[in-house]
């Protein structure tokens, strides 16, 4: 099956007054994807994304996003995208609901529709009790989460966040890990920027590495991590202090075997995780105790140093 | 099309909120009721100087005084407004979302203008319903008034527009630093220039109203002062239609300039169009000046004769004194929003939110700002005029002290305010103790005593208000010149007090928040 492009960027430069924010970046998120954008401080993420969304003008490069072009065409694509800016701001005079309510009908919902809308979105969102409080009252995650009601609210087929789990607690980071998930299972697009890689890990579908302006790697996680679809990266820690790389020589299932740190140690398998077990009765049976064991995801960890980044937050 | 708004409705919601609806109202009745009061107050000076030639005409110039009135609020304020709107929604990046909606530019440009001043259109329309009350005391005829109420709403549209397009995409950080200054230079400039009669002046509607509101002569034209007509090309012209033509012209200029500037965040001031389109424009009317003063020559001896000369000084100090009034009035008022915020950032802070000490005060202090430059350069230029004309004599020390006292209590309050602010965020010192003690007591405190030793009633008067100043309309005295030594003194004491009060709780809190 051939996917479907959303976004193509190509080439793009972006300049400020001094300094050269996005250069050479180059790359193409497909349909349903929840691509995540991860770099340093000053990478030019907001950059990337302030031109997606329109609101930057950018001074070369040639950007399409659903087949229209972004200089021309950047009322249509307006209507599709939803853009959540780093800083979630707010008029902290207005009512939550009177907050969405100006949203709904800039974006042209139609009258009677503006308050159901309203209500589904602060029930997904938990803020339905707070609907008639003002928003200088709400804390940072309840207006970041008001954001992203605002965000949703023309229902756009592209979601353009900006750090949007800075603010949030653990339970509030693993329900937008959720809800982004959702979103992207109903074929909804999402980027999504941070420079925290282990906040992005748990849900993002494939990965874009920038820094210093440029993008340094892109692609499906899967495809970029090394880790081919039919094998397993295990992490193991044992008990005794010996080379497993030896006891483990002659165990046809191992692909490759490398020691981190300790008595910690990392190792490729062929197979799916249902391979695992036999690995483990076959350590145990040489008379290693395990201390822990753990499968390790698609690392977008170390495609992160393999992609020659430097800079690590 | 204003049902359509979604932003104007946005806005207009957040005005409408009781408290700040109520606020509105009487603050605007409170500096109604105190400027007839001080009028009322002048009649009854030991020196009826310029005063009873005011009363001898009292319907006039009380209409005078509401037009006045209506010109500071929508133009001076309104445009005020508008600009710290503008700067607060670039800062927090609220313009990007109304941006990234599909209403047209138009929509944004009117909601913006529309309904951030909501709020001023209702001082507005209170000071224009109540400047009705001139006509029927022997004022200035219904429709006279009617005009001028029009051309003021047109200059004021104008300015909005100007501060729309000057203020789009520069956020507050800049605010103290200079770029700010560009709306107010703007109208000390034009301040400047009509006292030159520089064509600038005519962005104001005043040239216009000065020949509108004449007695003897009719909207058009006006052969009885021909000073006032300007000669354009083969033609003399009506002012306000020149003004008609700078606004339309300059407006239309800056109105698409916003347009374009609204839909991107990074954009030049004017693209090449626009340049070369404002070029032809001030070609056209340049090239219109000069061949119009070539070919019809108007006589500049003729104002001499003129016998407004005798209510020039008259109109003049009042204008003066109405502008440091409503100003003073509004720069104190200002700071009682940023007293009541103080809870707020309080309760946000104890639930451990950052928050940015400028962030919900911006608006008023550019507010704050503008209106301070604006009315002290106002002041002094309109003064300065006074006593250089001869209109009236030896009144420099008692300008310069007045402006001088001016600054300082101005400062002094903002300085107090701030650092009060700045020392609350640390949950230290009792704020309203450190006012009443500062504002209430210490400066009524000393101009009783003094004015109990000198025995004059006048100056006990005085001590009810924080703005000595206010007090400085008729001829000079010793005694009065005294107590403004004193009052000056004094004041700046405190200003120097309040100011290391301010920079120790500003270290403070640099030390806290970085
Ligand atoms: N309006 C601007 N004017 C001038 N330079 C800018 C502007 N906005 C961003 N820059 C510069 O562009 C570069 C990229 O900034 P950008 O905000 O895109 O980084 P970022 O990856 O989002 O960083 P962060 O993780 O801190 O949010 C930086 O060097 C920054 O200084
Ligand atoms: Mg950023």
């Amino acid at each position: 099956m051939k996917e479907e492009i959303v976004i193509e960027v190509e080439n793009l430069r972006v300049d400020f007054e001094n300094v050269v924010a996005c250069k050479n970046v180059n790359f193409k998120v497909y349909k349903g994807e929840i691509f995540g954008l991860v770099g340093p401080n000053g990478a030019g993420k907001t950059t990337t994304l302030k031109v997606l969304s329109t609101l930057l003008k950018y001074t070369w490069g040639k950007i399409k996003i659903f087949g229209y072009d972004i200089e021309k065409d950047f009322k249509e694509i307006r209507k599709i995208v939803g853009f959540m800016p780093d800083f979630p701001p707010v008029y902290n005079e207005l009512k939550v609901w009177e907050f969405l309510y100006l949203y709904a009908s800039s974006y042209r919902i139609e009258k009677e529709k503006r308050m159901s809308r309203i209500e589904a979105l602060l029930n997904t969102f938990n803020l339905f009790e707070k609907r008639n409080s003002f928003i200088g009252e709400l804390s940072r995650g309840m207006k970041q989460r008001l954001i992203l009601a605002k965000t949703l609210i023309h229902d756009p087929e592209i979601l353009l966040l900006d750090e949007p789990a800075s603010g949030l607690d653990p339970t509030g980071r693993k329900e937008l890990g959720e809800m982004l998930k959702k979103i992207g299972k109903s074929g909804k697009t999402v980027i999504i920027s941070s420079h925290i890689l282990t906040e992005l890990a748990d849900f993002c579908t494939s990965v874009g590495i920038m820094e210093k302006g440029e993008i340094l790697l892109y692609g499906k996680i899967d495809e970029i991590s090394g880790i081919p679809k039919d094998k397993t990266l295990i992490r193991l820690r044992i008990k005794e202090n010996i080379d497993l790389k030896e006891i483990l020589g002659d165990y046809q299932k191992i692909e490759k075997i490398e020691k981190i740190e300790g008595n910690c140690w990392k190792i490729l398998i062929k197979g799916d995780e249902n391979s695992i077990p036999e690995l483990i009765k076959f350590v145990t049976d040489k008379g290693i105790s395990i201390v822990e064991i753990k499968k390790e995801k698609e690392d977008i960890q170390t495609i992160y140093f393999k992609s020659g980044a430097k800079y690590v937050t | 099309m204003l049902l359509e708004l979604p932003l104007y409705n946005a806005f207009k919601r957040i005005q409408l909120r009781p408290t700040r609806f109520i606020t509105t109202l009487v603050l605007t009745l409170f500096v109604l009721i105190f400027i007839t009061f001080i009028l009322w107050f002048d009649t009854y000076q030991k020196y009826p100087l310029y005063t009873e030639i005011f009363f001898k005409n009292f319907g006039r110039n009380f209409s005078y005084i509401m037009i006045i009135l209506q010109f500071l609020t929508l133009t001076l304020l309104g445009t005020a407004t508008v600009e710290s709107r503008v700067r607060l929604d670039t800062t927090s990046g609220i313009i990007s979302f109304h941006k990234l909606t599909p209403l047209s530019p138009h929509n944004l440009i009117w909601g913006y203008i529309l309904g951030s001043t909501f709020e001023i259109y209702i001082s507005w329309s209170i000071f224009f319903i109540f400047g009705f009350l001139g006509v029927p005391l022997k004022g200035i005829p219904f429709y006279k008034y009617l005009f001028s109420s029009f051309l003021i709403v047109l200059s004021s549209i104008f300015f909005h527009i100007f501060a729309l397009m000057n203020s789009l995409g520069r956020p507050l950080i800049y605010a103290g630093r200079g770029s700010i200054l560009s709306s107010s230079f703007f109208f000390v400039i034009i301040i400047i220039s009509f006292f030159h009669k520089l064509d600038i002046g005519f962005l104001t509607p005043f040239p216009s109203l000065f020949g509108i509101l004449q007695e003897k002569n009719r909207i058009f034209l006006n052969s009885y002062y021909s000073i006032l007509n300007v000669p354009f090309f083969y033609f003399y012209i009506p002012p306000f239609v020149y003004s008609l033509i700078l606004w339309i012209s300059f407006g239309s200029i800056f109105y698409f300039s916003s347009k374009r500037r609204i839909i991107y965040e990074e954009n030049p001031f004017f693209s090449k169009k626009e340049s070369i389109f404002l070029l032809c424009i001030i070609c056209f009317l340049v090239i219109g000046r000069i061949t119009g003063i070539l070919n019809l020559n108007p006589d500049f001896s003729f104002v001499e004769k003129s016998p407004s000369i005798e209510t020039k000084a008259e109109f003049y100090i009042f204008l003066s004194k109405i502008i440091i009034l409503f100003s003073s009035i509004i720069l104190l008022l200002m700071t009682f929003p940023r007293r009541l915020d103080l809870i707020r950032q309080f309760i946000r802070k104890k639930r451990g939110e950052k928050i940015f000490w400028w962030e919900n005060e911006a608006s008023s202090l550019i507010i704050n700002f503008l209106i301070l430059i604006i009315s002290v350069f106002s002041i002094f230029i309109i003064d300065t005029y006074v006593s250089l004309t001869g209109l009236l004599k030896s009144c420099w020390l008692e300008n310069i002290l007045r402006i001088l006292i001016f600054i300082s209590s101005m400062l002094f309050f903002n300085f107090l305010i701030e650092g009060c602010r700045l020392k609350f965020e640390k949950g230290a010192d009792n704020i309203s103790g450190l006012i009443i003690v500062f504002w209430f007591l210490l400066i009524p405190v000393s101009y009783i005593i003094y004015a109990l030793n000198v025995e004059n009633p006048k100056l006990l008067f005085m001590s009810f208000s924080p703005l000595p100043f206010l007090i400085f309309t008729g001829k000079p005295s010793a005694e009065i010149r005294n107590s403004a030594f004193l009052c000056l003194i004094i004041t700046n004491l405190i200003l120097f007090l309040t100011f290391l009060f301010w920079k120790k709780a500003k270290i403070d809190f640099g030390e806290k928040y970085g």
